[in-house]
């Protein structure tokens, strides 16, 4: 039946012509009375081709025609109506792909769906990593799983003199095999050579890595290569767009059963304390998620049994679907919602201006409808022809949108480091998402609009308002929330630290990774020390645990006057470290060489728990006593407000020793005395050493704060001046349509001061409505940003005022042309043409 | 006898009965209702051609071109299998129809 209409329409030509000869044949054999009854030879072929059921695609294709001609005849509207909704849509689609490749499509590896990986969870807790004891009693013991492997990532120093640093990812030696890696040269890790006691130490090469660094010759395989200053060899290179299971990319794959070989010392494979390995499994076919974690728990008893105190009694191992770049949690889906809702509001002020164009350009037509109408057109034929209109423009501004995004999901990819940028390419997904959005974004801006206009009500206006206060309502909020992102920026660039980051290099010896002992450690630092304070350039230098201005946290409750504990981000320190990174006392005295039960409060800890008092002298609960108090320092604290912060003194004795971390200010650029610095150490073990520029860590770590504002602050000016060319239509509309008024009250003696207040009048209605709303709802996304953005305040009065001077700014500059012209109405003119 | 105005959606299942009897074209098929019924169906010829592409298009019939006794080059209906069951359904439904109605008349 289908077959055969598709094959009346293919040969309607042919058809046609027969039908005529068949009827003039017909009409031939006919008495003359008769033939006069036969009717019009015209209106019988159409009659006869509608039972072809192809009239609507005639109708249509003449719809499409006319639209065409109709958009090309105004191609200044098209254009504009086009970058619009193209705008909004690109904007919702790059945000759509993003989403779209980090958290729902399937990895490229072999069978994504049946990956698992498995965390320890409690009633109350969640270890989303295992120890490498734990990971080897399940891959021993493993009836549901059908493969079990790990992962874990290391920085580590690539070089005869660690010139290089790169991510290496050690992982179990099934790993590679699992998940069906290929490579471009050599082989891939197997148990069988790799994961053997004894094996020769041998390391896979990831395809950036060995294109940046080896200039992708195929000769390296077998090649040796110094990994942590201990050689091993290459023995093969992963294909390009192999990075495993996550979303960033991968320098080296080294086995995990070799660990110890590039990190002497290390317990990793005793310690069931430590949980460094993010384990995977693949489910047999019997088995369901909850059936594999239900025959898991004996093995977790049992393990319990073995190792007493490793895991909490009500604990199990969980299995969660692991296929994916990025897997979401609760708290991370309000952080989706969040960018979804701004991305909606992006969309609602592109569909609702490429609606106020639709409008003002279909109005215009308003006499070419009625004289269709009057032509016997029906309403639903004009409908039809006006929502045709709209599709023709979606369908060019989807296209748009669809460059736009590519470019923008590429640009975001990118500037997350993820190979996954390689791969930003569309799937069935996106393809769904781009139909969805595009028929929505017709339906919404084409459809209202027809539908008002082919009813022939001139009720347009409020629909025209209406338009006008969800622009206004939507880059409002947008603008308030690129606002709140400059001002957390501005606060985080400018505010002051308390402490000179300029000029300091940390040195991380890494002692703990490599497995030192605390004696050995002890040793290291000795002949460290005095080598580096030797150098020529080198201002001082200091021995602390936690790294300023990094990720980790330290916190410390310090028991207040009221009873309750502050919290406070903690650190040991030895008594150069506040010489060394500039921070005053502001009372009392640093630590003395050698002092154990000391502490050292900022002024604002000493504020926040001991208002009024002295704070020196005070004893803390663990019995140390205040000795000094130091100016506010934000060394850890970077992202609180307030610099609540503890010191005690770094203790050679104490366990924590591995941990520690150098700090060296240097006299002038840190980069010139990092060679000097380098040699100076060179004899110790320094293989691992991690050398940082304070400055380039602040750079990295405020790096996302920069790249959110920019790209809020870009979408919010879009928006604004989306909104502002919605208000200026509003208002040349107003004047062209009341010109005759404006010229009869010229006539009558009316101040151009009044003119131009009625003419405002109609356009302050929508757009303060439009900002009371957006004010509101830009307070309760900022209560929500409050807690993802540092810096941000609720009420911060500088980015509404902002917000709402910009605005208001933009819809004056709006206004100057229409108001312009309404002005210049010549009383005489406008009257004549009427 | 006046002519009468054809039941509405009898016409397809005229046209393919009197195709039951061998191939006809256009004309013949209107010439042949109208013989049949005593000149009392007169066949709109208005009618007569959508019907006719309504019988093609599901397939009830197949066209080819022969010429006509007067020697014209014309389009012969020839029933198909599927016309024929289609007519099938339709006279049992016609007969249903007009014994119900016939009923009503009587009875009512």
């Amino acid at each position: 039946m289908l077959v055969r209409r598709i094959w009346y329409l293919l040969n309607r030509r042919r058809l046609e012509r027969e039908l005529d000869e068949e009827m003039a044949a017909h009409r031939g054999r006919m008495c003359p009375e008769d033939q006069a009854r036969f009717g019009s030879a015209l209106r019988l072929r159409e009659e006869s081709r509608d039972a072809w059921g192809w009239t609507w695609l005639d109708a249509l294709s003449q719809d499409t025609r006319f639209a065409c001609r109709i958009l090309r005849r105004a191609p200044g509207f098209t254009a504009a109506i086009v970058a619009v909704l193209g705008l909004g849509m690109g904007v919702a689609l790059t945000a759509f792909q993003v989403f779209n490749i980090l958290v729902l499509r399937p990895l490229p590896v072999r069978s994504p769906e049946n990956i698992f990986v498995l965390q320890r969870r409690g009633p109350d807790s969640l270890s989303s990593a295992l120890s490498y004891p734990e990971f080897e009693f399940i891959r021993g013991h493993n009836r549901p799983l059908a493969a079990v492997f790990a992962q874990t990532s290391n920085q580590v120093q690539i070089g005869r003199d660690a010139e290089l640093r790169a991510d290496a990812r050690f992982v179990s030696s099934n790993y590679l095999v699992e998940l069906g890696a290929r490579t471009a040269c050599g082989r891939l890790l197997t148990p069988d050579i790799d994961g053997q006691p004894g094996a020769a130490p041998a390391v896979v090469l990831g395809h950036g890595f060995w294109q940046r660094h080896f200039g992708s010759n195929p000769g390296v395989v077998g090649r040796t290569i110094y990994v942590g200053g201990r050689p091993a060899s290459i023995v093969g290179v992963a294909v390009s767009g192999f990075h495993g299971i996550g979303w960033s990319a991968v320098d080296l794959w080294i086995p995990l059963e070799q660990h110890s070989w590039f990190f002497p010392g290390s317990d990793l494979f005793r310690n069931v304390s430590k949980h460094p390995l993010r384990v995977f499994a693949r489910l047999r076919d019997s088995f369901t998620t909850a059936t594999a974690e239900e025959s898991l728990r004996p093995l977790v008893a049992e393990f319990r049994r073995i190792y007493p105190g490793s895991v909490g009694a009500s604990q199990w191992l969980e299995c969660v679907p692991a296929g994916h770049a990025v897997r979401i949690g609760l708290r991370d889906y309000q952080v989706v919602m969040f960018f979804g809702a701004l991305v909606v509001l992006v969309l609602a002020v592109s569909l609702s201006n490429a609606g106020t164009l639709q409008l003002s350009c279909a109005l215009a037509r308003s006499r070419e409808i009625s004289i269709r109408c009057s032509l016997g057109a029906g309403r639903s034929r004009v409908l039809r022809q006006l929502v045709t209109e709209a599709l023709l423009v979606t369908f060019v501004a989807t296209a748009a949108g669809l460059l736009l995004s590519y470019w923008g999901t590429r640009a975001i990819l990118l500037s997350l480091e993820t190979p996954l940028a390689a791969m930003s390419g569309f799937d069935h997904r996106s393809v769904a998402a781009v139909i969805v959005l595009s028929l929505c974004s017709a339906v919404l801006f084409g459809t209202a609009p027809a539908f008002q206009i082919s009813s022939g009500r001139s009720g347009s206006n409020r629909l025209r308002g209406f338009l006008i206060v969800t622009q206004v309502t939507a880059s409002c909020v947008l603008l308030i929330v690129a606002g709140l992102h400059v001002r957390g920026l501005q606060h985080v660039l400018s505010a002051p630290l308390g402490f000179q980051y300029q000029d300091v290099v940390a040195i991380d010896p890494a002692f703990g990774t490599q497995g030192y002992s605390p004696e050995r450690t002890r040793l290291a630092l000795s002949l460290l020390l005095p080598r580096v304070q030797a150098v020529p350039g080198v201002r001082s230098a200091s021995l602390c645990v936690m790294p300023p201005l990094g990720y980790d946290f330290w916190i410390e409750g310090i028991r207040a006057t009221s009873g309750q504990y502050v919290m406070a981000h903690a650190n040991a320190v030895d008594p150069n470290y506040f010489q060394t990174l500039r921070i005053a006392m502001v009372s009392g005295r640093v630590f003395r060489p050698g002092e154990r039960d000391a502490a050292i409060v900022s002024q604002s800890l000493a504020l926040k728990a001991w208002a009024g008092e002295n704070p020196l002298g005070r004893q803390l609960e663990d019995g140390k006593v205040v000795v000094g108090v130091a100016a506010n320092a934000r060394t850890m604290a970077l992202r609180d407000g307030e610099a609540v912060e503890i010191y005690f003194p770094f203790d050679a004795a104490d366990r924590q020793v591995t941990k520690a971390l150098l700090l060296v200010r240097t006299a002038g650029a840190p980069r010139i005395h990092l060679p000097a610095i380098r040699s100076a150490v060179s004899s110790a073990d320094h293989q691992l050493f991690q050398y940082d520029l304070l400055t380039d860590k602040f750079e990295r770590i405020t790096e996302g704060t920069r790249k959110g504002a920019a790209a809020v602050g870009i979408i919010g000016l879009l928006t604004l001046g989306i909104a502002a060319t919605g208000i200026g239509g509003l208002l040349s509309h107003a004047v062209s349509q009341r010109t005759r008024e404006i010229a009869i009250r010229a006539t009558l003696g009316a101040r151009s001061g009044d003119i131009v207040k009625r003419l405002l009048a109609q356009a302050m209605i929508p757009v303060s409505v439009g900002l009371v709303v957006g004010a509101a709802a830009g307070y309760a996304a900022s209560s929500f940003m409050k807690h993802q953005i540092y810096g941000i305040g609720r009420l911060d009065p500088a980015a509404y005022v902002a917000a709402l001077c910009l605005l208001l700014a933009a819809a004056a500059v709006a206004a100057i042309s229409p108001v312009r012209r309404a002005l210049q109405v010549n009383p005489v003119d406008a009257l004549r043409h009427e | 006898m006046p002519r009468t105005d054809f039941p509405a959606g009898a016409l397809v299942m005229l046209i393919l009965r009197v195709l039951r009897n061998g191939d006809l074209h256009g004309y013949a098929i209107a010439q042949r209702i109208r013989l049949l019924s005593e000149d009392v169906l007169q066949v709109e010829e208005g009618s007569l051609y959508p019907a006719l592409q309504r019988i093609l298009v599901n397939g009830w019939a197949k066209a080819r071109w022969g010429s006509s006794e007067t020697g014209r080059r014309v389009r012969f209906y020839k029933l198909s299998a599927a016309g024929r069951k289609q007519l099938e359904a339709e006279v049992l439904r016609h007969q249903a129809a007009t014994v119900a109605i016939a009923a009503v008349l009587r009875d009512a």
